[in-house]
């Protein structure tokens, strides 16, 4: 006790020292804790070479790309020099030379890298090390990604390096907002950037290495203070709202250590409303009132708070949040989520309303938005199951709404919105999605090439979702197309590529290509091939 | 007109053309002369006002305002005609992402690598344009212009608060303001919505030097590139039978305006004079006559079962006849005791909206094809027949 009392003492007497902030990585936080001990205790030697391995404004970066195919060497250095150009904007006097050795060392590998999680191959991985021969990061990035070994692309290369320079700039991997520091092992949909609320942390980052270089160069003992956040409960559960109605929760945060606790709460949802102390100080406990509104969700909810802190050992912890809401009204359906099939003779489809006893309400009337299709509302009782909210058949009492779709559907797949009128003041419509396809449906259902000098290829994909079939040929009306087959992205898909070799004569391309399939209703498919040979 | 001295980094182009937020608008309606906008008109502008060299050609905002078959088209149409124009940054926004995968993979490609926003596989073109979605994204320093998804205000709040210093292009509708807006280091834009205006600014040494707005009115006449591209797409929408493959509600049962004659022939021939009667021809000229865009304000129940089809299979429901206003009403003809089902005025809007009718007020329009036994309508207001 009388340790613990000396030692918050101390600190206070050494409260200009700053500490790293909430959103800093662990690692960060751990070496400047580090640092500090080797400080308290007078080895400044040590200190100043531990130092070296924290952030700097200029480093050298090692760029190993001998794995690389050459075809892509380029290209790649270019994303990288994305990724450096996207930092520099963010961090003032920010330098990057390229050298050996590097403070960080890319390099690229041919081979599966193990993921941390176990779960699948790794895109990357990274490795900080405060030995001085070592990098103080290393960044492998695969050359392929999933089981599937999709090749990675330039947005792969450019979000890697970009994560890599904010890892080392000490921040916290964050899987809530998307930006560099959202590292992802699956194939990048997007080019990512370096946020500007990273830029707080890592000025924050900087100041906490400057005055332990000073510390150093001064040859000034600190006392080794750290955060010890405890934080409960370590699942929120909310309990159970009828819709509409907020649910509500606390988080106690304790901060047992001897340094000011920094957090930072980053909610997976913009349901979630709070307010966050600016710091805990050493001793203290604060509650952190948290409410979720729930208007727009039934049945059991399971999100996320992503807490952060400037204690090394809770750096970024994911904070469960479950409350259940008390649904306003239930829309039943038979297939919930399946694309509707569309036959020769169009569709019917029908939705059960059942208004919670809660909370009555009426339908007044209902249309659908998309395309034209008869509705029809009328009162109804009956038996029904609602698998979403995991209930037996039992008897319900609402309305039955009937969607009677003809034949002369638009091609391909039609999004359509069910509008369901209610005499309810805060809920006067309430919206229904679902989709509606006509037999075996092509995306999209003709190619076209534009104006095109040489050879081109062009995908496409055939789905029916839920109603799997097969391509049995494909014939090209012209020997200049050729054409191969393979799974698409989404089971039962096919997708088709159509390589066309150039060689049609200048003019208009007025081509086509006829699909054959084991659907004896949709024996063949014909797909228009255009454009213009120049 | 000078608009201050201070430096925008990167461009090393001379002048800097923006075009966008086409929303599908391939061409202007033609319904009301004259209007702007349209790709063949934009071809011949960007042609005009671009120096030999030394010019950075880019589009705001999106190429589609929806994903049917021929929300598709029109953008694949654009982008074609866009690559044409030497745009060398085409920007597929958010609403593009509505479009599949598949159809933007082929945007990419008739792109040829200009495409990039939220909808295209980069955020940033190969000539320094980036696109930006959240207020907290601060694009790398080689970028000089941004494509910001959003309006003005957004857009001020966002050059604030990364201290953007470079051109910031915003969405908005209407006609672009005469002047840029300064805010902090950067200089706000907007080419307005539907492809209507295009943005020239002339740039030296970095530094913006001038700037003028171009409403792309009758004066530039139609660029021949672009005009080839229409025409494909065109025959396209034809070929894939986009105006057979509508959907149509069910519905009362249609008679044909010819059915109408024998009791109201003095309103038929009233009807048969005015360019009511003549619609489909109009669009015939305009070789839009089976665009389903167009085609449903020139026809007869264009979206109903029963309704017009073709002018060999439906001669009757050309053009915008008697049951265009007053509803179905075979029942009507048959029965004369059963009343047309609609009020007619309330039909008006349906089609002289503001986009494709912007000058239309029922006051000015209702004489020019006055007609019906009632003499007292003289001076009609939608208010007052309101039910």
């Amino acid at each position: 006790m009388l340790t613990t009392t000396i030692a918050v003492l101390l600190a206070a007497q050494n409260s200009a020292s700053p500490m790293p902030p909430a959103g800093a990585s662990g690692s960060f936080c751990k070496s400047v804790y580090s640092v500090q001990q080797k400080l308290e205790h007078g080895d400044f030697a040590a200190a100043g070479a531990l130092l070296l391995r924290l952030p700097k404004k200029t480093i050298r970066l090692d760029w190993d790309d001998r794995n690389v195919p050459p075809a892509k060497r380029t290209e790649w250095a270019e994303m990288r020099d994305l990724a450096i150009s996207n930092w520099k904007e963010l961090v003032r006097d920010f330098k990057v030379t390229l050298a050996k050795p590097g403070d960080i060392k890319i390099s690229f590998s041919k081979d599966r890298l193990p993921s941390p999680d176990g779960l699948g191959p790794a895109g990357a991985v990274f490795l900080e090390s405060l030995e001085a021969k070592d990098p103080a990061l290393e960044g492998v990035i695969c050359l392929w990604r999933t089981e599937q070994k999709i090749p990675i692309q330039r947005r792969d290369v450019h979000n890697e390096v970009g994560f890599a320079i904010g890892r080392y700039l000490g921040l916290e991997r964050t899987q809530a907002t998307p930006g560099y520091m959202s590292r992802s092992d699956m194939p990048y949909l997007q080019d990512f950037h370096a946020m500007v609320n990273y830029g707080p942390a890592v000025r924050e980052n900087f100041e906490v290495v400057r005055y332990l270089n000073e510390a150093v160069a001064k040859k000034q003992k600190i006392v080794a203070a750290k955060p010890d956040v405890f934080f409960e409960p370590a699942k929120l559960v909310g309990g159970s709202v009828l819709q509409g109605t907020p649910a509500q929760m606390s988080l106690q945060v304790t901060n047992r250590g001897n340094a000011p606790l920094k957090i930072r709460l980053v909610p997976d949802c913009s349901c979630f409303s709070f307010q966050l102390p600016r710091e805990i100080a050493p001793g203290r406990t604060e509650t952190i009132r948290i409410q979720a509104d729930s208007s727009g969700f039934q049945g059991a909810q399971h999100k996320n708070l992503f807490f952060y802190s400037n204690d090394f050992d809770v750096s970024e912890r994911r904070i469960p949040v479950e409350f259940a809401v008390e649904p306003l009204y239930r829309i039943l359906q038979d297939g919930l989520g399946e694309v509707v099939i569309a036959d020769d003779t169009g569709f019917k489809k029908e939705f059960f309303f059942i208004p919670s006893a809660l909370a009555p309400m009426k339908v007044l009337s209902a249309r659908l938005v998309g395309f034209k299709a008869l509705v029809d509302v009328t009162p109804w009782e009956g038996v029904r199951a609602d698998p979403m909210m995991n209930e037996p058949e039992k008897a319900r009492k609402g309305y039955r709404i009937q969607v009677l779709g003809s034949p002369n559907l638009p091609p391909g797949r039609v999004m359509a919105n069910l509008m369901i009128q209610t005499d309810h003041p805060q809920w006067p419509e309430i919206p229904w999605g679902f989709e509606v396809q006509k037999g075996i449906a092509a995306f999209p259902p003709a190619i076209y090439f534009g104006e095109i000098r040489s050879a081109g290829e062009a995908t496409m994909t055939l789905s029916r979702p839920g109603k799997p079939f097969s391509v049995t040929a494909i014939r090209l009306s012209s020997p200049h197309f050729k054409a191969s087959q393979r799974p698409g992205l989404r089971k039962g898909d096919i997708q088709i590529t159509v390589a066309y070799d150039g060689k049609l004569p200048a003019g208009d391309i007025s081509q086509s290509m006829t699909i054959t399939t084991d659907d004896p209703k949709q024996k063949e498919i014909v797909i228009p091939l255009s454009g213009v040979q120049l | 007109m000078a608009w201050g001295m201070a430096s925008v980094p990167a461009p090393q182009a001379q002048v800097l053309l923006v075009a966008g937020d086409f929303q599908g608008y391939l061409t202007p309606c033609g319904c009301v002369k004259p209007m702007t906008g349209g790709i063949a008109r934009l071809g011949t502008a960007v042609r005009s006002m671009s120096p030999k060299t030394g010019a950075l050609r880019v589009t705001s905002g999106n190429l589609s305002a929806g994903s049917t078959r021929q929300d598709e088209l029109k953008a694949e149409a654009l982008v074609e005609a866009l690559s044409k124009m030497d745009f060398q940054a085409i920007h597929a926004g958010q609403s593009d992402s509505r479009l599949s995968s598949e159809i933007r993979q082929g945007l990419e490609r008739l792109s040829k690598g200009r495409l990039f926003g939220p909808a295209a596989q980069r955020a940033e073109s190969n000539q320094g344009v980036v696109s930006v979605r959240a207020q907290s994204e601060k694009p790398s320093s080689k970028a000089s212009v941004a494509i910001f998804d959003g309006g003005l205000s957004e857009c001020k709040s966002w050059v604030q608060r990364v201290g953007w210093s470079g051109i910031a292009v915003y969405r908005s509708s209407g006609k672009p303001p005469e002047q840029p807006e300064k805010v902090a280091k950067a200089w706000l834009i907007t080419p307005g919505d539907k492809g209507k205006y295009l943005l020239r600014i002339g740039l030296q040494g970095g530094k913006p030097t001038s700037y003028g707005v171009a409403p792309l009115g009758p004066q530039y006449a139609d660029d021949a590139g672009s005009r080839a591209v229409l025409r494909r797409y065109l025959t396209r929408v034809t070929q894939e039978q986009l105006l057979e493959r509508l959907p149509r509600d069910a519905s009362e049962a249609y008679a044909g305006s010819k059915a109408c004659m024998s009791c109201h022939s003095e309103d038929y021939n009233i009807w048969s004079k005015t360019r009511h009667a003549a619609a489909l021809e109009t669009l015939e000229k305009e070789k839009h006559d089976r665009d389903p865009d167009c085609v449903g304000c020139h026809v007869v129940g264009l979206e109903h079962e029963g309704g017009f089809t073709s002018r060999a299979a439906t001669a009757d429901l050309k053009g915008v006849g008697c049951e265009s206003c007053h509803g179905p009403s075979k029942a009507h003809v048959e029965k004369p005791q059963i009343k047309t089902p609609r009020r007619p005025f309330e039909a008006c809007l349906s089609c002289h909206d503001t986009n494709h009718s912007p000058g239309f007020r029922v006051e000015t329009y209702w004489p020019k094809i006055k007609h019906g036994v009632d003499k007292s309508v003289e001076n009609p207001s939608m208010e007052k027949r309101q039910p």
